[in-house]
Parts: structure tokens; C-alpha cells; sequence
């Protein structure tokens, strides 16, 4: 992976349209990003849930 | 009297409140201060000279007829431009929303309205918050009031030059990645980021909704305390904002530090440091304990695994905020700023996921393991002194927030207090750390350590 064209690709499921020379320019950094998710893959999480939760909205019972 | 400007936020706060000073007079000296140093200093986007001037006559006539609303009645502050008020451009430092008017004021400018303080200006700051020097492609960079060779750090560029130049007593920040505390490191001035929580962001642009906080950049540790007073607290229109009950942080300064047991990283902190910044730091450290606190080392679990979490939280959450300014007007961003937006599409949403589980999972850890056993954290805010502006911008913000952004992870409360100078006259900052909602002992101790040293005496030659 890694080629202009699979950057371009990635950004559009992120809904961002790269011009290729963009998606270029991206390569190298890509490495640092793809190192953080193995990185952040390694880790056992247990029954960890996500800090950022959903907030159910306030009804205002009484 | 001297020059009102030159006075810190609790002594003009004295002086008006027993009518010796009027708010005009020092809302006056404040704007011919802007006049005078801003062409140097570029800290100010807009500058609210009409505004503030009908702003502190109210305040007067208010004060006059026996209606004090307490320390900040008549104090002219600056905003970082990205917090809105009610029919003044607020630009986030962009060309974006170069023409931004919003129709409603924030939280904290309502509450600095409320307060009675008089709004002198929006401050200059980085792209978006989005970077940690303050250089601005379509602003110009704000410039450090002790060297205008030199960055004054970032994002809230212009709220450290401003407090460090007497443009004003006090100004807000955000803190992202340390853009409230590196500033105020670099600038020789005190930066406050509260408990995540602690101040309400509503009418705030956000950089990133899981990291950014909220507060305030002034001269002295009081100042800080006054300002967080007046802005703390439940915003029931803003659901990341908590309901722990606010102290009263002026009147807790004064305990001391004796018995308060404090913790310096033995790792990570104190690696790569510029030598300088450590000697400082040390010496800092070493003053605390003279004070009577209880110092050791403490080690920080899992410090290796927050730069991938952080990089995932941050930049996913930034381009997803950006995302339709990123396809309609790609070319309107500076250049490092796009760069990192684009970036940011290329995270995968479990990354993104796995970060905010190890974020979970390190707060428990951090409360069991370290906060059970120390009061307090100290370590260096940044690794350097101000860098001179023409340095590459990715480089230095790197450098910039490694000390500062694991705090914004943790979402503990942190202060920047004044700790030193390097042999070439720039400002080194002590960073001081608590627990969740503990602002009461951070502000203590810093505020301790301050009244033991000069170093917040210093002005810088201008």
C-alpha cells in the first residue's frame, strides 16, 4: 500500500477528495499513521469501553 | 500612579474596587498599549477599541453607584479569536472565516460580560488552533514580546504576547495539545488548563471535541485564579462541561506546599531537554521541596503508547470538523495546517475507537497508581525556549507539545508557571500537574513557588 492513487482511495471512504499530488505529499507521513494503528492494535483493551460516549439527551422529567 | 498596565489583575482589581483606579483609565492605557506594541508584536487580530472604551464607562458608572460585581469589574482581557462574541468577526485565525460574524455570544464570554471584565480585542493564534507556534500564514505570526525574532508559541499566540507585553491583564486560550501552557512558557506568563470539563466550550471552534480545554493566561498565579473563577463551572448547554462544584481557588492559594507530596517523571519528561530548561526545572523542583513538599520519582504508566492515541484522537477529530471546508476550499488553508487535515482522512475509525478505550483504561491506571501516591506531577512545559519563527513549523510543534499533550489525554488540570531565563534572556516554564477537578492544589503550589521566586517580576524590555 501506499501509492498516491490507495492514499486518494482512503481519503474518499473518509469523504476527502485528494488531488494526487496531495495524496502524494502523504506517503511518508502515512508510515507514522499506520505505525500509530499497529502500535494501538498491540494493546490488550480488556473490557475497556470507550472514553466518548453517547450522552442520551435530558427529558426534563420532574 | 504608575502605568495601570504594568499593574498584575488582583492589584488594578484592588485599586478599582476602591475607586482608585477607573476601569476608563486602564481600558484607555490598555489600547494605547496595543497601539504602541502591536506593530511589533501582532497580537491582536481585532481590536475592540470602541467596544471596550463604552464597556469600562459602564463599568465605572456601575462601580461609582455601589454595584461591584467583584475581581474582574472593569478589567480589560483579550480572547483568543476563536471564542465567539456577539457581532465581532471571529476569525480562528483563519481565512476561512475571515468574515465570521457570530450572532451569540460563548459561554466564557458571557460569563466574562457577567463578570463586568471589558473585552479589549480577539487575539492572534494559529491556523484553526492547529499547530503549536503561532505562526499564522494569513495573520503573520505573533511575535515574543522578550525577542520578535522569535515564536511565542501556540495556538494561542497571541493571548502569551499580549499578557507578556501588558496589552492587557489577562486573555483566554485553548489548550489542544498545550496551546494555553506553551505560550505561556515561552512568554514567561502563567497559562491554566483546567480539569477537561472544568470551563465550558459552547461558542468555542473546536480543533479537537475529545481534547480541547478552555482557560486563562495571565501574569501572576492569583490573576490565573481570579480569571478561572469568573469562567468555571456547569454549562447546561454544553454536555462536555461538568457539574463538580467550583472552589474557591484565590482563597485556597495561600497553603502552601508543605506536605504535599509531589512527583517527578523519571522518565519521557526530562529526555531530549535542552540543558538550560533542565537546570530551571531542577532548580524549581528543588525550591518546592525547600518549601516542604515531599518530592520523589514517580513513573507514568504507558507513556509509550499515548503518541499513537493522541495522533488518532486529534487528527481524525480535526479533519471531521473540517471536512467540507477540506473539499470546498482546500486552498484557503495554510499549508501545514491542509497537511495535517489530509493526514487526518487517512485514520481508521478503530484507531480512533482504541484510543479513546486506552484513554479509559489509563485513567483508571493513572488514578490507581499515581494519584493514589502523589498530589502533584512537576515537570518542564516545554523542552526548549522560544525557537526563532523561521524554523519549520511541523518540526517545532512537534517539539512543542510532546511535554504538554499528554496532559490534554488525561484531561487532569495543568498550570505553566514562570521558572527561569536562559542565558539569552528567553522564559522557561515549570509545568504542574493534579488530579481531576484538583485545581485548588495546582494553583497552591504554583502560586507558592511563585511568591518564593522573582521571576514573574520580570518584564520584558520593549
Amino acid at each position: 500500500m501506499n501509492t498516491a492513487t490507495e492514499i486518494q482511495e482512503l481519503a474518499r471512504l473518509a469523504g476527502i477528495e485528494l488531488p494526487e499530488e496531495r495524496a502524494a505529499a502523504l506517503i511518508i507521513s502515512l508510515r507514522t499513521i499506520q505505525d500509530a494503528a499497529r502500535e494501538l492494535a498491540s494493546i490488550e483493551y480488556g473490557d475497556a469501553e470507550p472514553s466518548g460516549r453517547f450522552r442520551v439527551p435530558r427529558t426534563g422529567t420532574k | 500612579m504608575t502605568d495601570p498596565t504594568q499593574l498584575s489583575l488582583a492589584t488594578a482589581a484592588g485599586l478599582i474596587e476602591s475607586r482608585e483606579l477607573s476601569p476608563v483609565e486602564l481600558t484607555d492605557a490598555s489600547l494605547e498599549r496595543i497601539e504602541k506594541l502591536d506593530g511589533k508584536l501582532n497580537a491582536f487580530i481585532t481590536v475592540m477599541a470602541e467596544e471596550a472604551r463604552r464597556e469600562a464607562a459602564v463599568a465605572e458608572e456601575e462601580i461609582a453607584s455601589g454595584n461591584y460585581r467583584g475581581a474582574m469589574h472593569g478589567i480589560p482581557v483579550g480572547l483568543k479569536d476563536l471564542l465567539a462574541v456577539a457581532g465581532v468577526r471571529m476569525t480562528a485565525g483563519s481565512k476561512i472565516l475571515a468574515d465570521h460574524v457570530p450572532d451569540e455570544d460563548g459561554e466564557v464570554t458571557r460569563r466574562l460580560k457577567g463578570a463586568g471584565a471589558v473585552i479589549i480585542g480577539k487575539l492572534n493564534m494559529h491556523e484553526f488552533a492547529y499547530g503549536a507556534t503561532g505562526v499564522n500564514q494569513h495573520y503573520g505570526p505573533a511575535r515574543n514580546a522578550w525577542d520578535t525574532s522569535r515564536i511565542t508559541g501556540g495556538s494561542s499566540s497571541g493571548s502569551g504576547a499580549a499578557v507578556a507585553a501588558g496589552q492587557c491583564l489577562g486573555a483566554i486560550g485553548t489548550d489542544t495539545g498545550g496551546s494555553i501552557r506553551i505560550p505561556a512558557s515561552l512568554c514567561g506568563v502563567v497559562g491554566i488548563k483546567p480539569t477537561f470539563g472544568r470551563v465550558s466550550r459552547r461558542g468555542v471552534v473546536p480543533l479537537s471535541w475529545a481534547l480541547d480545554h478552555v482557560g486563562p493566561l495571565t501574569r501572576t498565579v492569583e490573576d490565573g485564579a481570579i480569571f478561572l473563577q469568573a469562567i468555571a463551572g456547569k454549562d447546561p448547554e454544553d454536555e462536555s462541561s461538568a457539574h463538580e462544584p467550583v472552589r474557591d481557588y484565590r482563597a485556597a492559594l495561600d497553603g502552601g506546599v508543605a506536605g504535599l507530596r509531589i512527583g517527578v517523571p523519571d522518565t519521557y519528561f526530562f529526555d531530549g531537554l535542552d540543558a538550560e530548561v533542565a537546570s530551571a526545572v531542577r532548580k524549581a523542583v528543588g525550591t518546592l521541596e525547600g518549601l516542604g513538599a515531599t518530592v520523589s520519582e514517580v513513573s507514568l504508566p504507558r507513556l509509550d503508547e499515548l503518541g499513537p492515541a493522541l495522533t488518532s484522537l486529534m487528527l481524525s477529530e480535526a479533519t471531521a470538523y473540517h471536512q467540507k471546508w477540506l473539499n470546498e476550499r482546500p486552498d484557503d488553508y495554510g499549508d501545514s495546517v491542509r497537511f495535517r487535515l489530509e493526514l487526518g482522512a487517512t485514520i481508521s475509525a478503530v484507531s480512533y475507537v482504541q484510543a479513546q478505550r486506552l484513554r479509559e483504561i489509563m485513567v483508571r491506571e493513572w488514578k490507581e497508581t499515581v494519584f493514589s501516591e502523589f498530589d502533584l506531577l512537576a515537570a518542564p512545559t516545554t523542552s526548549l525556549a522560544a525557537p526563532p519563527i523561521d524554523e519549520s513549523e511541523l518540526a517545532t510543534t512537534f517539539n512543542l507539545i510532546r511535554l504538554t499533550n499528554p496532559f490534554n489525554f488525561m484531561a487532569v488540570p495543568a498550570v505553566s508557571v514562570p521558572c527561569g531565563f536562559t542565558e539569552g534572556g528567553l522564559p522557561i516554564g515549570l509545568q504542574l500537574v493534579g488530579q481531576w477537578f484538583d485545581e485548588v492544589t495546582v494553583l497552591r503550589a504554583a502560586h507558592a513557588y511563585e511568591q518564593s521566586t522573582e521571576w514573574h517580576k520580570r518584564r520584558p524590555a520593549l
